[in-house]
């Protein structure tokens, strides 16, 4: 027999590095609590970590496998992950926070506005003021209106929520405004709160990525071309293909996200 | 004893899979030497060299495949061939979707295919420059794995990808890692805000690894072909490389590697690297004395992180330290030249014999010394054989591509080599994540009586010490 490592036996995954402090901390068990064609989601200790195939949207918070495992045994950390009984080692690992490239809130602003010319009107546009206002208390508010509204396992107003934070965060650093990182940590503790309370477990994990500048793949490549690298169009046509209602209502808090660190002069 | 030579007319297999099968049929009971490989002039010569008649070879040529098998016994040839069957049948395991359909058969198909910006090419010398030219005119990036490529081609292909705005890392590529992907042999490392350019494969991988024990990640490492900073290429990728880092907004340090470059060029690629906007480390060998360990810390602080010391796992002192000769075997060319600027520099080593067993003469039909640890066993023995040997100093660099356990092919030689009174120190290169676990590798070389270093820097200094009788 040829020795294993020639079959390619060794196995690897692809890890955010959001979840680096889990898989190099003690072996924890994991809960699946749902799944889908594509992937699966386990509670493990307070936090989320999504298995997912290779077809399935890279969230800030999953692990890719080459293959989803049959069973639901789950065991995370010790530099690894357990699946059905195989460990599983990193072979990549890549970062959910992009970094943008550095642009000028006049740039900025022509991108949203390209931006809006391939976007649906948003008849509430409540969040973005509040983003554009700088008060925590306001933008607080605003997310409470959308915390947990809508239908399925990310509900829409959740997803809107991700979106204008992150873009919110992001592209503020981009243009060097100090204000926005600011506004969001002082909002961050009450959000955390609110979305555990008032949202689903996977979709509450999801804000609070976004939240740090944590973000899936396709919500990542729109903020690089809002920065400047990459055509919008493209990045927001892609978008739309996430889940069924979720890239839709992430491109609509991107945009929220954006027109606030633009101040909302649109 | 019995001996087999077949020749399979028209069978082509890549030289990866053939180094993987010689080695599969190596582990069968019985077998004594075995070549698979394609019928070219070289690996005639080479197999005439292990004993063969080669008579029955006449008239094979490229596209044949030699099967070349010395045995105790005819039945252990039989299972041999059985062996080899089973090995050239393995197909790897590829996800559903990329299963579907017929394979592209070249590179422009398979770039209408899917959405590829980079292609790898790794065939024989002689052909690389054709599959290397049709990639940079389908569009894309190339790292070009592939070694023995004349120069004159090398320069050929980096004045197109110059003309089209592509990358050529490469020729004689050994490492590349773009967004944590590895290319060729690369270490396992975590994105972060280094970028590196090297025209030198395991400088960049002991940069990865230096940088991953300071916590520090790794954003890409460009490969550039160790013959980048020569006078005919000049610097041609690197200057490109340079400018694609300096453009990364992720990018916040870069480090320039290479092995000794032409002094000229060396000049040009400072003045390029002091006109960008993001800060630069030049770490070019035996350049003021300068070592990776150093460029790594540098690039630390540059950071506002505090560099640690690099880890090591360091053997008891016994007895004190017979002085004499210093031997030192390679996979890795550049660290081989790093230890040698060290050894040199010190005028008290009694003397130091360095060689770099992954170098072209080596390597030529047989599997790289980091795949394949048979030459270094050999060699291994025979330093340790030697009276005047004082201390043997091994490169060990994991990651992917390399040998999957070498601590356990290494760890026997290493004891005996000790007991015949020769010190033996290590330099690992690896990083945490590494699929080979980097501190049970280091355990167990340490346990047979190895002194292990991280940074081979510290490495050869401790050699040096050794060599001249002194404890460290």
């Amino acid at each position: 027999m040829p020795p294993s490592w020639i079959s390619g036996d060794c196995v690897g995954m692809f890890a955010s590095v959001a979840l680096r402090d889990l898989i190099e901390g003690p072996e924890r068990p994991g809960r699946y609590f749902g799944t889908s064609r594509f992937a699966s989601w386990a509670a493990v200790g307070e936090r989320v970590v999504v298995v997912a195939g290779p077809e399935a949207v890279r969230l800030p918070n999953c692990v890719v496998v080459h293959e989803m495992p049959d069973t639901r045994a789950l065991l995370v950390g010790c530099g690894a992950v357990v699946l059905g009984g195989q460990r599983t080692l990193v072979s990549r690992w890549w970062d959910p926070k992009p970094v943008l490239a550095a642009t000028s809130l006049t740039e900025l602003r022509r991108a949203v506005g390209v931006l809006a010319r391939h976007m649906e009107p948003s008849t509430d546009d409540s969040l973005g003021s509040a983003l554009a206002g700088r008060v925590a208390v306001d933008v607080i508010d605003a997310s409470k209106r959308l915390l947990g509204r809508g239908t399925g396992l990310t509900p829409s107003g959740d997803d809107v929520l991700s979106g204008a934070f992150a873009a919110f965060l992001l592209l503020g650093a981009a243009v060097d405004d100090p204000s926005a990182a600011r506004l969001i940590a002082s909002a961050r503790p009450p959000l955390l709160r609110l979305s555990a309370h008032d949202s689903t477990t996977f979709s509450g994990a999801l804000i609070g990525h976004a939240l740090i500048g944590e973000v899936a793949l396709p919500v990542a490549t729109l903020l690089r071309a809002l920065a400047g690298r990459g055509s919008i169009q493209d990045a927001l046509d892609d978008l739309a293909t996430v889940g069924h209602s979720s890239g839709p209502a992430l491109a609509q808090g991107v945009f929220a996200g954006a027109t606030g660190v633009c101040g909302g002069r649109q | 004893m019995t001996t087999s030579l077949e020749i399979r007319s028209g069978r082509y297999h890549d030289s990866v899979r053939l180094m993987q099968a010689s080695r599969a049929l190596l582990e069968v009971s019985g077998i004594q030497d075995a070549l698979v490989a394609m019928a070219t002039d070289l690996n005639l010569e080479l197999l005439a060299g292990m004993g063969f008649d080669l008579e029955s070879a006449c008239g094979a040529g490229p596209d044949d495949l030699l099967v070349a098998i010395r045995a105790a016994d005819p039945a252990d040839v039989e299972v041999a061939h059985r062996c080899l069957d089973e090995v050239l049948s393995l197909r790897p395991e590829a996800p559903a979707r990329w299963a579907l359909g017929p394979s592209a058969r070249t590179i422009e198909s398979a770039t209408r295919r899917i959405e590829a910006n980079v292609a790898l090419v790794s065939v024989p010398g002689p052909h690389a420059f054709v599959e290397a030219m049709a990639a940079l005119r389908a569009g894309l990036h190339v790292m070009v794995f592939s070694d023995n490529v004349p120069i004159e081609q090398e320069v050929t292909l980096k004045r197109e990808a110059a003309r089209r705005n592509l990358l050529v890392m490469g020729p004689d590529c050994g490492t590349t890692i773009v967004s944590g992907v590895g290319l060729g042999f690369a270490n396992v490392v975590l994105p972060g805000p280094i970028g590196i350019t090297g025209a030198s494969g395991t400088g960049i991988q002991q940069l990865c690894c230096l940088l991953d024990a300071a916590d520090v990640g790794v954003r890409h490492a460009l490969g550039t072909g160790s013959r980048d900073l020569s006078v005919e290429v000049g610097a041609a990728s690197t200057m490109s490389a340079l400018a694609a880092l300096d453009a990364e907004p992720s990018v916040e340090v870069i480090l320039v590697v290479s092995k000794p470059p032409a002094p000229t060029v060396a000049a040009r690629v400072r003045e390029a690297a002091a006109a960008c906007a993001t800060p630069v480390v030049m770490a070019l060998l035996g350049e003021s004395g300068s070592t990776l360990e150093e460029a790594a810390a540098e690039a630390t602080r540059l950071l506002e992180r505090t560099a640690p010391s690099p880890l090591s796992w360091p053997t008891p002192i016994g007895r004190k330290p017979r002085p004499g000769v210093l031997r030192g075997l390679f996979s890795g060319g550049t660290l081989m030249d790093e230890a040698a600027v060290i050894a040199a520099a010190d005028p008290d080593v009694p003397e130091h014999r360095l060689v770099d067993l992954g170098a072209d003469e080596y390597t030529q039909g047989r599997p790289h010394p980091m795949i394949d640890y048979r030459l270094r066993l050999e060699q291994l023995h025979e330093a340790a054989d030697d009276p005047t040997t004082a201390v043997i100093l091994l490169d060990v660099v994991l990651g992917h591509g390399a040998h999957p356990d070498p601590a356990s092919e290494l760890a026997p030689a290493i004891r005996e080599t000790a007991d015949r009174g020769a010190a033996v120190v290590v330099s690992l290169c690896g990083t945490r994540h590494d699929p080979q676990d980097r501190d049970s590798q280091a355990s167990m070389l340490q346990r047979a009586g190895a002194s292990v270093w991280l940074s081979n820097a510290a490495a050869a200094r401790h050699a040096v010490a050794l060599a001249k009788g002194h404890e460290s």
